[in-house]
């Protein structure tokens, strides 16, 4: 099967071939064998040929963070079909920001830092959410344009609320 | 004294709880409503639940403390860090329910307290300040003045200020005019006192403080310093002991001071003189921290003293049990804050379940946490749920071991800040010891980022994985609920389905 995955906003295919009841994967023109295990609820331990490392992953396949070691990747994963799905949508493939953000928690938007289309990068921050007295800066987290303002100082949120879209 | 109250949560009460217990002492928790399960609450002998589950109605709720302690028979009240360790009212409330508060008196905490104040006691004492002004400035006018004499740049600093609000740095003689308006103005409408006074502004300093402990017998010692020029946005990330590269001449007099300055104060019990040191090994007195730091176990570690178990002596009337002349540093220790943060959603505070942990282990590791899996972090508190500090022979060592602890230690369900500090002790500047304070808030971005990419195939290889486990296990669980095709009872799919909680 193979699987479009997005690396920190760089788009690869990665194809998992199973065989014997083990899979393989091609790196760097070789194939290796790969095995994922599950230690614990979002713990895992990856084999990639003979190297070791743990993992944890969280979040849903749109917004999935893995960290390997030392190393924290946002990725998104979609197989053939799902990836077909979204470009007959009209999604196509393009990876710039786009899409919701939303309050991770409840609380009072303190300061709103971008207008409406304003260009952004990665790590932008695009508000202040002030949750139990502490101020949490919302930052982009992708490349994009600030579609459409939710919010705006002072305003109360649940979590889940929309806060920002992004285009 | 023989029952303590411990008026705090997470590792510090059990950091207490265990010194308590050194020293023969009887101990009390108290607990938040979300806090039932907490480890404070199962360690201690006896515990009080305080009704209510924020900060005001708990921790920090005087009253309800007080009267915990006096059903309980506690006699003395240990208050850590944070919540109420810091509130004079708290020490003079103690003192008016009869119970030993293990901690300074009121009137140096008061002192200390403020910021003029502490400055102008401090500089009659021989203590070095921040040049600038020991008083406020009367207008604009008298500040330019004021600045120009002291050479640019300088930071303008409300009296009553704090939380980064009323403070304003100024490197031209023209700025200062319109700096002081908006600092003043900024100062009078958060903290009713529009007083401002003027500061030096010093220049790529090092955060380094000297912890001392004084008895009431006349007792003083200092334990040399910890350095914790590691910090982002004033919060302190990393601390060692001792400091990477400060002289020993500047060292020695840098312990003098301190204890000129808790003596100056009246001060009594352990306590921690914050110094800003510039690049020629000039130090100035910052603040006194009148409680003890999170950070105090990288000094327990290198002197091997027991720092809480030496609060519980002084507060019972004994002597210090060592003296100056016994002080010793041994080796390096690193102490790495553990916090629950998304670093890469700008620190935000990550709430969850800690699904799955693995603490690491080794020779000279120490951890002073209260985690376990199963274990629900909240947004009512400080987002800090550990410290892991190591014990090497130099600071190498101490680096290395270090850096290893942090690959083991694994959490899961919740973001943290491990692998992000683990990617900060991995740098270049930090390895050497080449640092200030404004390293880390000029560096962040790329410390954030991904260090070398090394594993970005393998992520991309475990996302492809994890997405085929999940498309998997979804598959059986739906053909067992569609009557058992897959050979799996409904209860057991339904089971599965419920311990994803929302993954798929």
């Amino acid at each position: 099967m193979k699987y479009r995955v997005t690396v920190d906003g760089e788009e690869l295919s990665v194809e998992l071939v199973e065989r014997g009841g083990r899979t393989f994967v091609v790196r760097d023109g070789v194939e290796v064998a790969a095995e994922l295990v599950l230690v614990r609820n979002g713990a895992y331990s990856l084999l990639l040929g003979v190297e070791s490392l743990p993992v944890v992953a969280s979040g849903t396949n749109d917004d999935l963070t893995l960290t390997l070691g030392s190393e924290t990747w946002r990725t998104s994963v979609a197989d053939e079909r799902e990836s077909l799905a979204a470009a007959a949508m009209g999604g196509g493939s393009a990876k710039r920001g786009s899409g919701l953000v939303r309050a991770v928690m409840p609380g009072i938007v303190r300061e709103v830092m971008v207008r409406t289309g304003d260009a952004i990068v990665r790590g932008t921050p695009l508000l202040i959410l002030e949750a139990m007295k502490m101020q949490n800066e919302v930052r982009a987290d992708a490349d994009g344009t600030v579609a459409e303002i939710h919010v705006k100082a002072g305003t109360a949120v649940a979590k889940g609320d929309p806060l920002v879209t992004l285009g | 004294m023989k029952k303590v109250l411990v008026a705090n949560r997470g590792e510090i009460a059990v950091r207490i709880i265990r010194a308590c217990r050194a020293e023969g002492l009887a101990t009390v928790a108290v607990y938040s409503d979300a806090d039932r399960r907490e480890q404070h609450v199962r360690m201690a002998d006896e515990a009080v639940a305080l009704g209510g589950s924020s900060p005001t109605e708990t921790y920090l709720a005087v009253a309800k403390l007080i009267a915990a302690a006096k059903s309980t028979g506690a006699d003395a009240v240990h208050p850590g860090y944070g919540f109420v360790s810091q509130s004079a009212g708290f020490v003079d409330a103690c003192a008016a329910a009869g119970l030993v508060f293990v901690g300074p008196p009121s009137e140096p905490m008061r002192l200390m307290g403020g910021k003029v104040e502490a400055r102008r006691a401090m500089h009659a004492a021989g203590v070095p300040v921040v040049p600038g002004t020991l008083d406020p400035c009367r207008d604009a006018a008298h500040a330019r003045e004021v600045c120009d004499g002291i050479g640019y740049p300088v930071m303008l600093k409300a009296v009553a200020g704090g939380g980064g609000k009323g403070i304003r740095k100024v490197t031209r003689s023209e700025e200062v005019a319109g700096a002081f308006d908006r600092a003043a103005s900024e100062a009078l409408s958060s903290f009713g006192n529009g007083e401002v006074y003027v500061e030096k502004c010093v220049l790529a300093p090092r955060h380094i403080e000297i912890q001392v402990l004084l008895d009431t017998h006349g007792g003083a010692v200092h334990l040399g310093e910890r350095e914790c020029s590691l910090q982002r946005r004033h919060q302190k990330i990393v601390e060692e002991a001792p400091s990477s590269w400060l002289p020993g001449a500047t060292r020695a007099a840098m312990g003098e001071a301190a204890l000129r300055a808790a003596r100056a104060a009246g001060y009594v019990n352990a306590g921690t003189v914050e110094f800003l040191v510039d690049q020629e090994g000039n130090f100035y007195f910052l603040e006194m921290n009148t409680r003890l730091q999170v950070e105090h176990t990288v000094t327990e570690m290198v002197h091997g003293v027991d720092i809480v178990r030496e609060q519980l002596r002084i507060a019972a009337g004994r002597p210090l049990s060592f003296s100056q002349a016994d002080v010793r540093a041994n080796g390096h220790a690193i102490e790495v804050r553990i916090c629950a943060e998304d670093p890469e959603q700008g620190f935000f505070p990550s709430a969850g379940r800690i699904e799955h942990l693995e603490l690491p282990g080794g020779p000279g590791v120490r951890l002073d946490v209260a985690v376990y899996e199963g274990q629900e972090i909240t947004l009512f508190y400080d987002s800090m749920i550990g410290k892991l500090v190591v014990w090497g022979r130099d600071r190498d060592e101490a680096l290395t071991r270090t850096c290893e602890a942090l690959r083991e230690f694994v959490v899961s369900g919740i973001r943290t800040t491990i692998p992000f500090t683990l990617r900060l002790l991995e740098q270049d500047a930090v390895r050497e010891g080449r640092y200030d304070t404004g390293y880390l808030d000029a560096n962040l971005a790329r410390i954030v980022g991904h260090g070398t990419g090394r594993h970005r195939f393998a992520a991309s290889v475990t996302a492809a994985l994890v997405h085929r486990e999940r498309a998997r296990n979804a598959a059986r669980a739906a053909a067992a609920v569609r009557g058992g095709q897959g050979g799996v009872p409904a209860w057991v799919a339904l089971g599965r389905r419920s311990a994803m909680r929302g993954l798929e």
